[in-house]
């Protein structure tokens, strides 16, 4: 019984993640950036970093 | 935890099936990196539940009883994790080309209250960032509840967060900038070398009997079953977070998308979160306006969800019943509040600010790891009474 709970939850939310997905789209993907079209860090950091500045993994 | 059972086929099966599917889904929706991604977080969350590689009850074994074996085995990944990172944080991908930077955030007095206070929590709720989603992933149904306040605790500190930004603070301090590459690392393995022997001296004091072998060795021992040795857990966690740096360009986080999914949540019910000092910020203003799949610690997230419960069907022990009474539901309502609450307030948890922080040579890092080992201590006398 557990696990056909815990399925349909999971279930449950990865559709509320495909609607969000729906609404926004791919709008910006960080790893499409390269090396050298990122003028400088700060912006290296800002593309590819929800460790820090301030995403705060 | 671990018990010799049959293997829960039809556990196994949604597993493998869903993660194929995700595996597929994520590469057409956005890119195969992504779909790398959530490989990644399927392994961590493999590893996390054969290893039993829990922060949690290690830092309660040794604070209650000083058996420092699961400290110990963290102290190795994070060695291991330094010698792997160091040569290549701020640097390219080894992969792809693609410009990767550290777990790197300012050293604070937000840092120190936030890590103390994820540090208490984590106690009462029975598991840290990770230990929350794999224990999850594992069949343990408390840790939804848990999960569903950590949400709230998270989309709730990043309310109010320049209050905490503005708070005295030195500033970001990265290691590597400031002494070089070699002179980190040997600085950072000398100092978790002392913290090993320290460990361990108090363990042999207080236990009179201490063996250095007991993490690397497991009483039956099996590869596709479990349970792994406390030490394999360690290396592989540290190859995987190098793995994730080079993938997603950034070191292994967790917390991140928790706040994420709350301010979605918040935002979809008519709540203006974008206004929010918080998600006008570079970084988490583009992850808002995103796709949830985009964001790669949603990912890698679902993936150590199921990892761990393919771990745990391997087992069988997906369907154990979960001890759980009100007491217990407050402590996990309490403790993931607050732990997601702390984990905004200290730019991560003890994946993104301890483990990756360490790893990249931030000073921050070890500011958490202090701070929430004090934190812990005062959190295993307050959850004698929760789980009395």
């Amino acid at each position: 019984m557990k696990s056909i709970i815990f399925i349909v939850v999971f279930c449950f939310f990865i559709g509320l993640g495909y609607i969000d997905h729906s609404r926004y789209g791919i709008v910006y993907n960080s790893l499409e950036q390269s090396n050298s079209d990122l003028e400088d860090n700060n912006e290296k950091q800002i593309l590819s970093a929800p460790c820090s500045e301030f995403g705060g993994g | 935890m671990i018990q010799a059972k049959k293997i829960d086929f039809f556990v196994l099966s949604f597993g493998l099936i869903s993660s194929i599917f995700l595996v597929y889904f994520f590469k057409q929706i956005i890119n195969f990196q992504h779909s790398l991604i959530f490989v990644i977080g399927l392994l961590l969350g493999l590893t996390l539940y054969h290893a039993s590689f829990g922060f949690t009850g290690g830092w309660r074994n040794f604070i209650e009883r000083s058996d420092s074996s699961a400290l110990r085995a963290q102290f190795l990944m994070l060695a291991f994790a330094i010698l792997l990172f160091s040569g290549i944080v701020n640097s390219t991908s080894i992969f792809y080309g693609n410009p990767i930077v550290g777990s790197v955030a300012p050293t604070n007095v937000s840092v120190i209250i936030g890590s103390f206070i994820f540090g208490l929590s984590m106690q009462l709720a029975g598991g840290c960032g990770s230990g929350t989603l794999f224990t999850l992933g594992g069949g343990n149904t408390k840790m939804f509840i848990t999960l569903i306040f950590f949400i709230v605790g998270s989309l709730v500190g990043t309310y109010n967060f320049t209050f905490w930004l503005d708070l005295p603070s030195l500033g970001n301090i990265s290691l590597l900038e400031k002494f070089g590459i070699i002179n980190t690392v040997l600085i950072q393995l000398i100092f978790i070398g002392l913290l090993y022997l320290l460990c361990s001296f108090i363990d042999k004091k207080r236990n009179a009997v201490l063996n250095h072998s007991d993490i690397f060795i497991s009483n039956g021992f099996n590869a596709i079953k479990g349970p792994w040795p406390l030490f394999l857990g360690a290396i592989l966690l540290a190859i995987l977070n190098f793995l994730m740096l080079n993938i997603a360009g950034h070191p292994w986080s967790v917390t991140f998308a928790f706040g994420l999914w709350g301010a979605k949540i918040a935002d979809f019910a008519g709540i203006d979160v974008a206004s929010w000092t918080f998600w006008t910020f570079d970084y988490p203003k583009i992850a808002l306006k995103n796709s949830i799949f985009a964001d790669h610690t949603s990912i890698s997230n679902i993936g150590i969800i199921l990892g761990a419960l393919i771990a745990s069907s391997l087992v069988g022990s997906f369907n154990q019943k979960t001890k759980i009474n009100y007491k217990i539901v407050l402590a996990a309502i309490i403790g993931g509040f607050f732990m997601g609450f702390g984990a905004r307030l200290a730019f991560g948890c003890n994946i993104g600010a301890l483990f990756s922080g360490i790893a990249s040579g931030s000073l921050h890092g070890w500011a958490w790891f202090l701070f929430a080992f004090i934190g812990a201590y005062f959190g295993v006398k307050a959850r004698r009474w929760f789980y009395s």
